[in-house]
């Protein structure tokens, strides 16, 4: 029977803004007698009730954005920070791979800034003895043990911290991203020693942004956002859903609005052929584009265009209605148009379309909605880009 | 099994570094190990530092006229400054104990004390062996002294004082207590105010001038424009400073002066105490927001 080696109930952090705290005196003084405390705009929330436990033996991965809480909890766990709410308990000793190599000391020698750091994490001279050969052996630096570290290069510092950290072989290991340091063969090595240590039935939290690796690793993962848990689960599904969630981001994050607003898009529609709201569709489908407008004031022959754009946000096509001949005659308050897509042309592949409202001369801008909708298209086009007719015939 | 552990009370924490004993002895070692490194004579510096600081106040005094062979004002005032060096060392170092170990600090957990402490460890190394070097020249000293004359008025003749060497015992566990205490609460306080720096060279200045290193606290009872009643409180308030006690046990051992006043430094030591207390209760306040400065 398993036991559960960490459990957190509900914890979460937080951290005040601006100032990073007071940190001269004055501030702190203005404060005191101001009686403030950070408005509460002024707080993040690194962690918001977050809740599991890790049984013994298990590999759990953490993912999630930058800025997601993950090294926040590790630090947490670890005993370094103090949570601002909740309860925590670990079981057994915890050696983090926080960031490698942390608290050498540049003018030690390795062999010092071993046993140095084998006596932070807890272990005896004698123990450190004992496994002082195979983490010179691990870290493979023979030759330069009795160096300054300061005189390492990068990799052989990391190698170090790595071998060190592992070595000290402790009940619940923690490692954030240290697999993106070190050249392939170090991080071959790295994978192979959590291996081993993960067959050893000890427990480890591993942080990382190698979707590949960390899926391959850990047991169960969780997906962190903004200081939350969005997930936790098997690791292909996690992955997945975390992948989804990045690719909505980067949508909305090339969503862009702008323009004089003397007459907007209020609203756009796209249906597909039956009538139906729909954001998949195959190329020979049609897509009907319903764009609803509002104008405050009386304006003369305006243009309404559209973009397709692929989903880096790079345009492949454009078209509107001056150009294919519409007369939209004047605008003032509320009204439609209707753009149809017969077919789309394209390959399989998201596409964003943008859409604007600007004046007969192009010189006004009113309205632009820049990569609005997403739409998916299925599509028979064997080969990127789109489909550009050509005819053929033999001979000149 | 340990629930975010936050030490709380006095004996968990002397026991959590007891348990760490060991990290704390190499933490010493590094620190003393890191301020002779590429030096060309080493450790060697730690008994030269005293020797050339006698040398020079001998040759400074002697010059200024108030180094008279016998007389107890070299003595006096050597014994003074190492006594002092040994805090102002304390100070500057411990000053960045923590903020200079914020990859430790950040990244692992151990008890916070240890880094303040053995940066007053590693000074009381120094310190003892400056004190060796101390006695030292006071054997060669006194022994070179000539017996008393006229051109001393008769005054005392200093020399050990092998009956009263016991106090430097409470004296210096009481110097190592207020320089422990006085450590704690500055490395914590520079983490989160980096003012304290400039605040502690101005307060080491002051207390430097309030400490009787080159004067004596004796002076108070022969200044003329003052009452009895005033001088006698006046010395009350100078052994509210813990240095003044420290020193005057110290050159109450070493030159048998008869200065010593019992119940006086006997206050003035337990104060060292206080701040030792005040120190760890400072430190254990605000040791878990560390992580969250640095």
């Amino acid at each position: 029977m398993s036991k559960t080696t960490i459990s957190l109930q509900n914890i979460s952090k937080k951290f005040s803004l601006n100032r990073g705290g007071s940190s001269s005196v004055k501030a702190a003084v203005l404060d005191l007698i101001r009686g403030t405390k950070a408005p509460e705009a002024d707080i993040l929330w690194a962690l918001k009730d977050v809740s599991f436990s890790v049984q013994e033996g298990e590999t759990l991965g953490i993912i999630g954005a930058n800025g997601a809480g993950k090294s926040t909890l590790l630090s947490i766990i670890t005993g370094t920070m103090q949570a601002s709410g909740g309860t925590i308990t670990t079981d057994g000793r915890i050696s983090a791979l926080l960031e490698l190599g942390a608290g050498f000391h540049p003018d030690m020698s390795g062999r010092e800034n071993v046993y140095l750091f084998g006596a932070i994490m807890g272990l005896s001279r004698a123990q450190i003895d004992k496994r002082f050969d195979a983490i010179v052996e691990f870290a493979g630096l023979n030759r330069f043990i009795d160096q300054p570290v300061k005189h390492y290069s990068s990799g052989m510092y990391v190698r170090l911290g790595f071998a060190v950290a592992v070595e000290v072989e402790p009940e619940i290991l923690l490692v954030d991203e240290v697999l993106a340091v070190g050249d392939i063969d170090f991080q071959r090595k790295c994978i192979q020693r959590m291996e081993e240590y993960r067959s050893s039935g000890k427990t480890m939290l591993i942080i990382s942004h190698d979707m590949h690796t960390i899926s391959k690793v850990s047991d169960r993962i969780i997906l962190l956002d903004h200081g939350r848990i969005l997930g936790d689960g098997p690791p292909s599904e996690i992955v997945k859903e975390y992948e989804e969630l990045i690719h909505d981001r980067q949508m909305k994050s090339m969503q862009r609005e702008w323009g004089t607003l003397e007459a907007r898009i209020t609203s756009v529609d796209i249906r597909n052929a039956a009538g139906e709201k729909s954001t998949s569709f195959t190329s020979d489908d049609a897509l009907i584009a319903t764009l609803h407008y509002t104008s405050d004031t009386r304006i003369e022959d305006p243009v309404f265009g559209f973009a397709l754009s692929d989903k880096d946000g790079r345009i492949i096509s454009g078209n509107n209605s001056q150009i294919e001949g519409l007369k939209v005659g004047s605008i003032e308050g509320e009204g439609c148009v209707t753009m149809t897509l017969p077919s789309l042309p394209v390959s399989t592949a998201t596409y964003l379309l943008s859409f604007s409202l600007h004046s007969g001369d192009h010189k006004i801008n009113y309205h632009r909605l820049d990569n609005l909708a997403p739409i998916e298209v299925d599509s028979v086009v064997g080969y990127d880009g789109f489909y550009l007719p050509s005819v053929w015939k033999a001979g000149s | 099994m340990y629930i975010t552990k936050q030490i709380t009370s006095l004996s968990e924490l002397v026991r959590s570094i007891y348990e760490r004993r060991e990290l704390l002895w190499m933490l010493v070692q590094r620190n003393l190990h890191i301020r002779y490194k590429s030096s060309a004579l080493g450790f060697v510096w730690t008994l030269l530092n005293p020797v050339f600081l006698i040398v020079i106040y001998s040759v400074f005094l002697h010059l200024l006229g108030a180094f008279k062979p016998g007389g107890g004002y070299l003595p006096s005032f050597v014994i003074g400054i190492v006594v002092w060096q040994f805090l102002a060392m304390c100070m500057g170092d411990s000053l960045h104990s923590i903020l200079g170990n914020a990859s430790l600090v950040t990244k692992v957990s151990f008890p916070r004390a240890i880094l303040p402490l053995s940066m007053v460890v590693s000074n009381l190394i120094n310190f003892l062996l400056s004190f060796g070097v101390l006695v030292t020249f006071l054997v060669i000293y006194y022994s070179c002294s000539p017996g008393p004359g006229p051109e001393h008025g008769g005054a005392l003749i200093p020399s050990f004082n092998l009956y009263g060497i016991w106090i430097l015992v409470p004296a210096f566990l009481s110097l190592f207590a207020l320089c422990l205490g006085m450590s704690l609460m500055f490395s914590c306080a520079n983490v989160f105010f980096r003012d304290t720096e400039h605040l502690l060279s101005l307060v080491m200045l002051a207390w430097f001038f309030l400490t009787p290193i080159f004067y004596d606290i004796s002076i108070l009872s022969t200044m003329a424009s003052l009452s009895p009643a005033t001088a006698s409180l006046l010395e009350r308030i100078c052994f509210m400073n813990p240095m003044t006690g420290i020193v005057t046990a110290t050159r109450y051992a070493l030159m048998g002066a008869d200065i010593i006043a019992p119940r006086l430094v006997t206050m003035s030591l337990l104060v060292c105490w206080l701040i030792l207390v005040f120190g760890i209760k400072a430190f254990q306040r605000v040791e878990s927001r560390f992580a969250d400065k640095l």
